[in-house]
């Protein structure tokens, strides 16, 4: 007999599932908690297999709440159930440690099968979700470093150009129809952006980005 | 609603205000010194006229001017020491005051090198004020800006004598024992006093950036210095035999009239169109707000509601009712997918939950998915949480600037950037797409696109820049400033 704990702000929620655990003979349904505070004190009151958590709860949300589960042993296996179908929720699930991830609009059969999963130590995903998704996902949200020259505005770069060419400040501002205090705003932080030290660099870099030919 | 807070770049100001006041002072109390310790008072007299400055007079404008750029200082070390030289200041003026008034020297001090009445009460109310300044209680602030102002006031009625001419023109002739190089250092070690503690006593309102700030910092310019020149100009005037002291006087009223006049119709359009700007951004920021509240009812009321609808329907199928179940079953499906995009599409959720990364990832995918085109994405060091204003306003003109690069063309290959470097949060999304001429999206009505995004960024200090032309696509950088809390 596994035993499951229901977490859900939402009653009707709670109630819905209960009867759908109710039907299946191997589950019991042996407490319940109305918010992410009250998760833990019925984990200790309950002893559940399965925890089925939701995912936004009020007073502790369920990240936070599986978070605190993280250390517990013997580890206690998590069903997160949700609406969010966006990866970047299943991803920060899986990271705080769920075992698997439900969607509320998936049939509820998928709830009962996620379950026995988990209770026999095994992962489980609704589809459409996927580890290939996720780990997309995780792949995208990886910090990429920019180049320095991407990371120039419209009027800097502008600025940049004609700064190579050789022209000053004043020259500049007449050629752009802008003030004089503007572009040197403009140089000052297209200089600290670049990291560059003097006229000199500004040059060779913009032979090296082919915007100035080099004779 | 634009903030009453003070303004960083305005108290910089400020400061150097003080500094570059407090630095003349010093000087000029250093030439005289210089001028009495080389035996040469011209030096002193060159700056003066014909009234010489005394020694004592030049050493304590250099102490007192001192002081003030000690105190743009911020180590606490700094308080004592302009608790000290205060002290000294107002010394120095009360000795001298009370040789005045009982003929009693301590120091030996005779008639010749005795500064004058208002001089040396000038430089007790100074010295008092700094004393004051040294203490960080706002009451204390405030009573010494009220004893810097009551110096100016002598300071400014012995440089009015000196500038109409000693001709009892306006009966001040008694004050003009002061010399005008120490009227003027006055003038300047009074504005060091005020500037040096911006945000503060009578200062407050200077350095704000609500409406308060920007009137307090057109109009008291303007009511002191405008007089001031009319003044001078009649008097020049009169010398010149244009015409004479009651057609003078005239003019003089009607200048200012007219003058006062201009300056409250230009403030007052300036008000109009900042208000008109606030009350836009009010619009946006309402909408906002009432997106977030429908976007959180349709997810978590019945959304869930659904949710269990959709369980029941299951058990029910399960105890063998008819297809119709079924069906019923898929429906809710259906509209479980409705009210989740529909949430999405007015704000994601994902936005507040977890923040500005994982929503662009959201939105960009959907993008591309939507538009059937590949958007090209970079970020960098914006994987943590911002104040939810600043995820918004990213958020939101990533969103505005890509709808508007897929608008009209496929082959627009839109690229977005977003990136934290130095304290400020850029956002550059650029497109291949056909542009437009700028200035014909600027006249758009209020509400869309273009201003739009310049309203979001402007709301949280950013400054935002959209460059296009017809024919070369289309360039939006906005950087953002993140305050770190």
């Amino acid at each position: 007999m596994i035993k499951v704990l229901l977490a859900d702000d939402h009653q009707v929620v709670i109630d819905g599932f209960k009867a759908v655990l109710a039907a299946e003979p191997d589950l019991t349904v042996v407490g319940q908690a109305a918010d992410g505070l009250q998760v833990l004190p019925a984990i200790e009151a309950h002893h559940p297999d399965v925890l089925v958590l939701d995912l936004m709860m009020p007073g502790l949300n369920g990240l936070e709440v599986l978070r605190l589960l993280r250390g517990r042993t013997p580890p206690l296996a998590t069903v997160v159930l949700s609406m969010h179908e966006s990866d970047s929720y299943v991803a920060e699930a899986l990271r705080h440690g769920a075992s698997a991830y439900v969607l509320k609009q998936s049939p509820a059969s998928e709830l009962v099968h996620a379950i026995r999963t988990v209770a026999a130590g095994g992962r489980y995903l609704s589809p459409p979700l996927s580890q290939e998704r996720v780990a997309d996902y995780e792949r995208r949200s990886k910090s990429a470093t920019l180049d320095p020259f991407d990371t120039l505005s419209g009027r800097e770069r502008e600025v940049f150009q004609l700064a190579a060419e050789g022209l000053t400040n004043s020259e500049i501002a007449t050629r752009l129809s802008i003030g004089r205090r503007t572009v040197e705003t403009h140089r000052a932080n297209l200089i600290r952006k670049l990291g560059l030290k003097s006229q000199a660099d500004l040059v060779r870099l913009a032979v090296k980005r082919g915007l100035l030919t080099s004779d | 609603v634009p903030n009453a807070t003070p303004d960083p770049r305005l108290i910089a100001r400020c400061e150097t205000i003080a500094r570059v006041a407090a630095g003349v002072v010093i000087l000029v109390g250093l030439l005289v010194v210089i001028g009495w310790w080389r035996g040469d008072p011209r030096l002193a007299a060159l700056l003066a006229g014909r009234f010489i400055m005394q020694l004592n007079t030049g050493l304590a404008f250099v102490l007192a001017g001192a002081t003030v750029l000690a105190a743009t200082g911020r180590a606490p070390a700094w308080r004592f020491a302009t608790l000290g030289a205060g002290t000294g200041v107002a010394l120095i003026g009360a000795m001298i005051l009370i040789e005045y008034l009982t003929g009693w020297a301590p120091f030996g001090g005779s008639i010749k090198t005795r500064m004058e009445v208002e001089t040396a009460s000038c430089f007790v109310l100074g010295g008092a004020a700094l004393v004051l300044e040294s203490g960080r209680g706002r009451r204390a602030v405030l009573a010494a800006h009220a004893l810097t102002v009551l110096m100016l006031l002598i300071a400014v009625a012995a440089l009015f004598g000196h500038a109409y001419s000693v001709k009892a023109l306006f009966g001040i002739a008694a004050y003009t024992s002061m010399t005008m190089t120490a009227a003027i250092s006055f003038v300047l070690l009074g504005a060091a006093l005020l500037f040096v503690r911006p945000g503060q006593g009578l200062m407050t309102s200077v350095v704000e950036s609500g409406p308060a700030g920007f009137l307090a910092r057109r109009l008291y310019p303007a009511v002191v210095v405008i007089p001031i020149l009319l003044g001078s100009l009649t008097l020049a005037g009169e010398q010149l035999r244009l015409f004479n002291g009651k057609f003078g006087l005239s003019l003089l009223v009607l200048a200012s009239v007219l003058i006062f006049v201009a300056l409250i119709a230009l403030t007052n359009r300036s008000f109009e169109r900042a208000e008109a700007a606030r009350r836009r951004l009010a619009a946006v920021l309402l909408e906002e707000a009432e997106r977030r509240h429908l976007a959180r009812e349709l997810h978590d009321e019945i959304g869930q509601s659904l949710t269990a609808l959709k369980a029941r329907l299951e058990m029910l199928a399960k105890s063998g009712a008819s297809d119709e179940v079924a069906a019923a079953q898929r429906l809710v499906g259906d509209v479980m997918r409705q009210v989740s995009n529909l949430s999405l599409d007015l704000r994601p959720a994902m936005l507040d939950d977890l923040g500005l990364l994982p929503a662009l990832l959201w939105l960009i995918e959907r993008f591309s998915a939507d538009a059937k085109i590949e958007v090209a994405f970079a970020h960098e060091g914006i994987d943590r949480r911002f104040a939810r204003e600043i995820e918004t306003a990213a958020f939101r003109i990533v969103q505005e600037a890509l709808s508007n690069a897929v608008k009209h063309a496929r082959e627009a290959q839109p690229a977005v950037r977003v990136f934290l470097r130095d304290g400020v949060l850029s956002v550059q999304v650029e497109d291949r797409g056909p542009g437009f001429s700028p200035s014909d999206e600027l006249a758009a009505p209020a509400g869309s696109g273009l201003i739009g995004m310049r309203e979001r960024a402007e709301a949280v200090s950013g400054r935002i820049e959209i460059d296009s032309k017809p024919g070369a696509g289309t360039r939006v950088s906005a950087e953002l400033p993140v305050r770190e809390s």
